[in-house]
């Protein structure tokens, strides 16, 4: 029978397993009603999230730094009307949820917050994973003396306690960044260098790591001591969001980095590994063509689980006050805002319970439905349990 | 015919450490000078227990296991064989070392090493975890040919299809995972896989010992067939004596690392000479009730490669152990029509 | 006529799997005569397996014993064995049927020595004998004129248990340190018995084998300690599931010839399940062949191989591979048993397959003496 190689049909035939799989997968979601729950909590906010500017419309220039409705510090009640009229032309009439100190609009908040949210949880998360794949992979994959470097390495991030360390690195942060391109190049040569050099040498194993090591203490006798100066440095300006984003993708990412590399252990053990060695593979193709898939179903679900515990400790941040800057939609910082309105006197305590019960709330949903999202994957992934 | 793969005193130590500085304490001797010769076309056995050394063996052929020492000549001409084997008699290092690194498998590294690769493949003993779970099988399937640079896109699809054909796979069966196939089915899979490079060999790891009875047989059919159609070189790797007696046409029997008798399948299989292949092949049991049921002859099981025992590493538990046998040890010796014995009390 | 000691009757066992409801065992008929062994072969997924451990009503969940009848022979009486009590049935598991399993190193407990895992059985079904014995070397003991207070006293101890095992005394007793010495005699006592077991096992130097623990021994070692918990207490039947798939073929003799031996001395029944038609014509008196969940002919072992009956016994013998002959095989693949096909589940193998044999089940059917069928190609009897 002849062969037409058509891409088109390629690709649609090539989906057809794919589609199968994910229709599999789908079916094992819906059977558990927990991980239903969850994934519509998601969704729910990933609505709100995209529709922010029709449901909450922007009345600043700015739309992420909230606006206030007047000076008064004293937060205001569920129902209050809306009394600037900026405002009122872009459409606001009452204040829904009420107001926090300040005259910030909770509703408001709230569903530009949800955007905040996503950012940060998925970015800090993304980052995370990738340096952690990178590394754990590597240092998995080669063990040895390149193991117990890397490992040591993430030892040291591991040791401090997570939320103090990324405090410590918010403040120590600076505005303006002169970041040394040259040492970031010679961390990723450092960590991946070796694999894409035998890759493109096609040589593997031992030869691959000493004669890369041997290249890279060149390049840092050169560079600190021949050179002296920094050459290719870029002044980054970092904004307080930025610096949240940055410190806490740098304590993520130990986790991930210590679960790929485990993964990467037991997968090199398998036969299809060896299978793969015989027909020539590279080790980067190795890494990633059959060690990176097989390996990465439980960081799917730590990541998932990752997101919710990342706008947490952002919140914690924005709660202390070194996370977004003062005004800026972010439900840590509504919190922040409603320190003082906690108890309000001995008469009428709760009086002022709307400005932190609901952004206290919305972060629990939002944290909520990743964890459920995050068991949901973790059954239906679970190999054991599938049919395969 | 002539030989494909010769190997010379081939080596495989594995260091122990022990204590707090991770010194060596001692080597497990997993290969422990091997000299095989392996004709062009014929399907050659290799068969004992575990742990004498033959997976070690065969992967440290194909170069997934690095040799400690010895040589590997894979399809050298005759006359670069026949003036090694005159320098190592006479000693002229230059000139040898030379030759060697041009064709010696043990020195060969990067590109050499890759194109060597496609000379030489592995089915291994069980398809389900030798198929890497998340690829599909055209894409297994096709993964040497990119590999090794030989196909691409449409020509290497083409190939996939008739290297697919030839195993009893069809079109219908490239779009799926290796968990929709029955285990034989996979074997299959891995076959096509291992033979898509058109290699002069193939080793066999056991290829029928995680497949049911009824399946075995057609698997076995397919390996004939496949070797008559492309001319390929066999080594079946096996502990299941009576198939590898249905299949190879020379066997050899290994113990602790060493060969200890290689004949033709026939010869062997009425006459082990052996003592250890004597016990091998008187236990294997017979599908035959009316036949006088066996003892054992042995006692004891098979010790670790970590210290073996002095001169012939059977002698502890052989019936006709001498006072010679645990002082020195035998030499592969041949004793007429290809039949080489290991053995003090033969010679 | 030798009695049965054991007989299975229409035995149906289904799993409930997250895929669909697996029927394992679709009528399972067998009997075990008194003193013979019988082999149990087959493929995998048969059901063999499964067919030994529903005659210890020890499928696992979510396997489900349907219906049927297990009738065991208990000294002369028959025991329904799917309908006892859990008491019950605990008292035969391991004292009058025992089983041994395929892999040693997995069917032993890796944290214990190889010695307290045989004296774990003896303890619980041999304790009486023990302590009776313990009587007898504490006697001879303060008879020998040693210094006797407390061994009088455990004496006593022993004593009072084995009249009255629930008495105040002992339950008091029982926890104070020095008062529950007596406990350390019988042990002891267990132990020596342990270290007899393993000497009969063959296995040199029992003594120092009776403190290893399951990893530093070697394969044949391990099925060997398997072996001895199982024959600890005697058992009338012995089920032996694959005993020797993983191991060498030199320790398979080995252990087949202790089999043997074993069985002479202990007169014992032996229920071998495998799938190597060699290790069948070996050792079995008579066979049952299991094909996709039922036993499809079953008969004295020298009938079986000279004169089978059923397609697929046929196919079974001419697929053993010989030299000089082209490989046989059995064309297509076993049925998933999830939804079996209807009537004789080899229909779609078989190549006399007939219209009966698509829509209905055969029964089995006394062709010869003692040579059963499951087929229509054979009328009844």
């Amino acid at each position: 029978m002849s062969v037409k190689y058509s891409r088109l049909k390629e690709i649609r035939a090539g989906l057809d397993p794919a589609i199968k799989e994910i229709r599999f997968t789908l079916k094992r979601i819906r059977k558990s009603p927990l991980s239903t729950a969850g994934i519509a909590i998601i969704l729910f906010f990933a609505l709100i999230a995209i529709f922010a500017e029709v449901i909450a419309p922007p009345v600043t220039r700015d739309p992420y730094m909230m606006w206030h409705d007047g000076y008064s510090s004293i937060p205001k009640p569920p129902g209050t009307p809306v009394l600037d009229p900026i405002a009122q032309k872009a459409g606001w009439t009452i204040h829904l949820l009420g107001t926090s100190e300040m005259q910030y609009d909770l509703l408001y908040g709230i569903i530009w917050g949800t955007r905040t949210a996503f950012r940060i949880g998925v970015l800090v998360e993304a980052i995370a994973v990738i340096l952690g794949i990178l590394i754990g992979s590597i240092s998995g994959y080669y063990g040895g003396v390149i193991d117990e470097i890397m490992m040591r390495f993430t030892d040291v991030v591991l040791a401090f306690p997570g939320l103090i360390l990324s405090m410590a690195l918010v403040i120590a942060l600076p505005r303006v960044w002169p970041m040394d391109f040259g040492f970031v190049l010679l961390l990723i040569a450092l960590s991946v260098g070796p694999t894409i050099v035998g890759h493109f040498l096609k040589i593997q194993g031992r030869w691959v790591l000493v004669s890369t090591l041997v290249a890279v203490l060149l390049f840092i006798a050169l560079y600190t001591w021949v050179l002296g100066t920094r050459i290719w440095t870029i002044n980054m300006e970092l904004s307080q969001l930025d610096k949240v984003l940055i410190a806490l993708a740098l304590i993520g990412w130990p986790g991930y980095c210590r679960v790929i590399r485990g993964e990467t252990f037991r997968v090199k053990q398998e036969a299809y590994v060896e299978a793969a060695k015989a027909v020539g593979c590279s080790d980067l193709r190795i890494i990633a063509r059959h060690i990176l898939p097989n390996s990465i179903y439980p960081v799917i679900i730590m990541a998932s689980l990752g997101i919710g515990g990342t706008v947490l400790t952002a919140a914690a941040l924005s709660f202390l006050g070194i996370g977004a800057p003062a005004g800026y939609a972010d439900w840590g910082q509504m919190i922040s805002f409603a320190r003082n309105w906690i108890w309000a006197g001995f008469q009428n305590p709760w009086q002022y319970w709307y400005t932190f019960t609901i952004p206290g709330i919305v972060i629990f949903f939002f944290v909520l439905g990743w964890n459920l999202l995050g068991d949901a994957f973790r059954d239906v992934l679970d190999p054991t349990l599938r049919r395969r | 015919m002539s030989v494909l793969i010769e190997t010379r005193k081939l080596k495989k130590y594995y260091p122990v450490f022990k204590g707090i500085l991770r010194r060596k304490v001692a080597e497990v001797k997993a290969v422990d000078g091997v000299n095989l010769k392996i004709l062009k076309g014929e399907c050659f056995g290799l068969v004992g227990e575990s742990g004498c050394g033959k997976t070690t063996f065969v992967k440290t052929i194909l170069r997934l296991v690095d040799s400690t020492a010895g040589n590997i000549y894979l399809n050298v001409p005759a006359d670069a064989i026949d003036e090694i084997d005159k320098l190592e008699k006479s000693g002229d290092s230059k000139r040898l070392r030379e030759l060697r690194k041009k064709y010696d498998l043990t020195k060969f590294g990067g590109s050499k090493l890759l194109l060597m690769r496609r000379k030489m493949q592995i089915v291994h003993q069980d398809p389900t975890t030798s198929l890497d779970p998340r690829m599909l099988v055209k894409d297994i399937v096709a993964e040497p040919l990119i590999v090794q640079g030989i196909a691409k896109g449409s020509t290497a699809r083409k190939r996939v299809l008739e290297i697919l054909h030839k195993v009893g796979l069809t079109e219908r069966h490239l779009y799926r995972y290796p968990h929709e196939f029955s285990v034989g089915q996979r074997q299959r899979i891995a076959v096509a896989r291992a033979l898509v490079t058109n290699p002069d060999f193939v080793v066999l790891d056991e290829p029928t010992s995680s497949v049911d009875v009824s399946v075995r047989a057609q698997l076995l059919n397919l390996f004939q067939d496949l070797q008559k159609d492309f001319n390929l070189t066999y080594i079946f790797v096996s502990h299941d004596l009576s198939i590898v007696e249905c299949i190879a046409q020379r066997v050899a029997v290994m113990y602790l690392g060493k060969i200890v008798e290689l004949a033709q399948t026939e010869e062997l299989y009425k006459n082990p000479l052996h003592p250890y292949a004597q016990a091998l092949f008187a236990s294997i049991p017979i599908p035959d009730p009316t036949v006088k049921k066996r003892r054992p002859m042995l006692s004891g099981e098979v010790p670790s490669p970590v210290n073996p025992p002095a001169g012939c590493r059977f002698h502890p538990r052989c019936p006709k152990a001498m006072e010679i046998c645990s002082r020195q040890e035998p030499e592969l010796k041949d004793i007429g029509n290809g039949h080489l014995v290991a053995c003090h009390t033969i010679h | 006529m030798t009695e049965d000691i054991l007989k299975v009757e229409d035995l149906h066992v289904n799993f409930y799997t997250y895929e669909g409801v697996v029927e394992a065992l679709d009528g399972v008929d067998l009997n075990i005569k008194k003193g013979e062994t019988l082999g149990i072969v087959g493929e995998t997924g048969c059901g063999k397996s499964v067919t030994g451990l529903s005659v210890l009503v020890l499928v696992p969940p979510p396997g489900r014993i349907e219906s049927g009848k297990v009738v065991f022979v208990e000294k002369g009486k028959p025991v329904e064995m799917l309908t006892q009590k859990e008491t019950l049935l605990r008292r035969i598991r391991g004292r009058n049927i025992s089983m041994v399993f395929q892999d040693p190193r997995s069917a032993l407990n890796p944290v214990y020595t190889a010695g307290n895992q045989i004296v774990e059985v003896l303890l619980h079904h041999r304790i009486k004998e023990l302590i009776k014995r313990a009587i007898d070397l504490l006697d001879k003991e303060i008879q020998s004129g040693k210094k006797g207070f407390l061994k009088k006293f455990y004496k006593n101890a022993l004593q009072t248990l084995l009249q009255n095992p629930r008495s105040l005394r002992i339950a008091i007793m029982r926890r104070i340190p020095i008062l529950n010495g007596y406990k350390r005699i019988v042990k002891e006592e267990a132990k020596k018995e342990a270290i007899e077991m393993l000497r009969l096992m063959k296995i040199p130097d029992p003594e120092r084998v009776v403190d290893m623990y399951p990893h530093e021994l070697s394969g044949g070692m391990a099925q060997r300690v398997v072996i001895a918990i199982a024959l600890a207490c005697n058992p009338d039947l012995l089920i032996a599931d694959e005993p020797t798939t993983n191991l060498d073929v030199t320790v398979q003799l080995q252990i087949l010839q202790l089999i043997r031996e074993l069985k002479e001395k202990l007169s014992s029944t032996i229920a071998y399940i495998t799938h190597d038609m060699g290790i069948v014509a070996e050792m079995c008196d008579r066979v049952a062949v299991m094909y996709a969940g039922s036993v499809v002919e079953l008969g004295d072992v020298l009938e079986i191989f000279q004169n089978p009956l059923h397609p697929y016994t046929k196919a079974l013998l001419e697929s053993i591979p010989r030299p000089e002959q082209p490989f046989k095989s059995i064309g297509g693949i076993v049925p998933s048993l999830i939804n079996p096909p209807k009537g004789c589940r080899f229909n779609d193998r078989c190549p006399y397959t007939m219209e009966t044999c698509r829509k209905v089940k055969p029964k089995m059917v006394e062709i010869k003496k003692d040579h059963f069928v499951e087929c229509f190609l054979y009328p009844k009897a």
